[in-house]
């Protein structure tokens, strides 16, 4: 269950609407303080097949937010390293660990100021692809719930 | 005729040559030779051959062969004695180093690799001076006395006058016997190379990157040198920023910035601006990266940065790509497909260190 008690509700019944389209589109869920937007390629009752992940908001500085990802998410157990960070670029990369990696794939989170974006790439001999990674309900309010709380400001207690 | 030695040194440097050849890859690979250049001269280890040498035995004891023995006797006559402690667990070292100029090592791999030689472009060449004996003259300081001569001019005069007594052989060279080496002073051209090694250091480019850098860099510099009389190497490093570095800074400095290769690409053509006139050098920018860029944007600014400013400038812009444990950047595929056909452009790509002899072909192959 998410901090955000909520934003499991709203998950799910933003991603049985959109499942029930032939072409699902990109999902939007509002979290606390924050944005997500998921590009569905696919949604069942247990897992979605997701394109590209976007969380919108940006707090701190780019040193603080790569850390804090690398330290709150786990996509699918794959522990994340920050491979470039650079305050005056005001973004950062961060991907699986070599030693995490399944099968040559890993996943890259790029953060800009305006938030965070997540895609599962693979190691090909022509360079790298890009592909749809497959992922449980769970998993994925985990993961939108870790890069918002990594990207967003904390929600204020007043009001 | 040759001495007996000679052919044997030949034989040898042939045989030193074909071990280094064959190996060639796995030398080019490996740090060892980097490691152990000293001067003009690099160690290559090849342990393989073993140099054949006379032990001489003892005479007061009969050969091998001689006298009464029995299956199983000890050769020198001693009754056998149990060695003590342990055996070894450990290989002998047998390693033979062998000296190999730079110029040999140059050539060994300018033949394997069958790299073109490289055409200077007929634009102005520098023009050095130097002093050259080129004959015998009847005057002179006496420091450039040639004394064989002297002493042959001597003896002539003294067989000719029917003052040469071969019972008495003295020769005493007089003024007129006095022979002394002249000179020339020639002018040569002499072609000029800049060598401008540009690296990134992002956060991307790891310890194994480097190195594979490193090797690469250290046998482009060898055959380039190997092709011109003058070169000089400069370099740069980048992140989201570049700046000129010395060699071993080069080679060692690590950031964790993001990647903009344009700040590169813009310092390269500021140094050619300023030190290398086009019409006098030879011009060989060298960029290494994994290829990750920061933004297409940047991308895009490196392409016009190119085909503007640096191809007109430079006899060859080199590109080439290491993959790190996350594969290949995009860099390759948006130069390649921006700069195909274009004969001043190489690409290669390195996927490890065993791919950097097919990358040195690749981007040396071209013979500019």
């Amino acid at each position: 269950m998410s901090a955000d008690g909520a934003l499991r509700e709203r998950l799910d019944q933003a991603l049985d609407q959109a499942g029930a389209l032939d072409r699902p589109g990109v999902v939007q869920v509002d979290g606390a303080g924050y944005q997500a937007e998921i590009e569905a390629r696919r949604i069942e009752s247990i897992g979605v097949v997701v394109e590209r992940l976007r969380v919108s908001g940006a707090a701190g500085t780019v040193a603080e937010r790569a850390a804090a990802v690398a330290e709150g998410l786990r996509p699918q157990g794959e522990r994340l390293v920050p491979v470039e960070v650079d305050p005056t670029l005001g973004g950062a990369v961060l991907r699986t660990r070599p030693e995490d990696m399944q099968r040559g794939r890993f996943y890259q989170v790029e953060l800009d100021p305006a938030g965070a974006t997540v895609q599962r790439v693979r190691r090909a001999p022509e360079g790298r692809v890009v592909e749809p990674f497959a992922i449980t309900r769970d998993e994925l309010e985990r993961m939108i719930e870790g890069l918002g709380a990594a990207t967003a400001p904390p929600p204020s207690d007043e009001g | 005729m040759p001495l007996n030695i000679d052919n044997d040194v030949h034989r040898f440097k042939q045989i030193v040559r074909g071990k280094v050849r064959r190996d060639l890859r796995k030398h080019m690979s490996s740090t060892e030779l980097i490691g152990k250049e000293q001067g003009k001269v690099v160690r290559v280890p090849l342990p393989q051959i073993g140099i054949p040498r006379f032990r001489y035995g003892d005479n007061q004891q009969g050969g091998i062969g001689q006298g009464q023995g029995d299956p199983g006797d000890p050769a020198d006559g001693q009754a056998g004695q149990p060695g003590q402690g342990q055996a070894g667990d450990q290989p002998g070292e047998h390693e033979l180093e062998v000296d190999v100029s730079l110029e040999e090592l140059a050539e060994i791999m300018g033949e394997e690799l069958a790299l073109p030689r490289i055409e200077p472009r007929g634009r102005k060449e520098i023009q050095s001076e130097r002093d050259k004996y080129t004959g015998i003259s009847k005057v002179g300081p006496e420091s450039l006395r040639h004394t064989r001569r002297t002493f042959r001019e001597a003896l002539k005069r003294q067989v000719a006058s029917g003052t040469w007594v071969p019972e008495d052989p003295r020769i005493v060279p007089v003024r007129e016997d006095k022979r002394y080496r002249s000179w020339k002073t020639k002018s040569e051209p002499q072609s000029s190379a800049v060598i401008l090694y540009m690296m990134d250091v992002s956060g991307s480019m790891g310890r194994e990157q480097k190195e594979i850098v490193r090797l690469e860099a250290f046998w482009i510099d060898l055959w380039l040198q190997h092709n011109y009389k003058n070169v000089q190497s400069r370099f740069i490093i980048h992140d989201a920023a570049a700046r000129e570095v010395d060699r071993d800074t080069f080679f060692r400095t690590k950031e964790s910035g993001g990647t903009l290769i344009s700040s590169a690409y813009k310092l390269c053509w500021e140094i050619i601006e300023a030190d290398y006139p086009p019409t006098d050098w030879n011009i060989y920018p060298f960029h290494f990266s994994d290829g990750d860029n920061w933004s297409k944007a940047d991308t895009q600014k490196c392409q016009e940065m190119l085909k503007e400013q640096i191809l007109p400038a430079v006899n060859q812009f080199s590109y080439a790509q290491v993959d790190s444990e996350y594969g290949s950047g995009q860099f390759y595929e948006d130069l390649k497909a921006a700069f195909t056909g274009d004969e001043r452009v190489t690409l290669s790509r390195v996927p490890d260190r065993e791919h950097i002899m097919d990358s040195i072909k690749e981007l040396l192959g071209k013979g500019r």
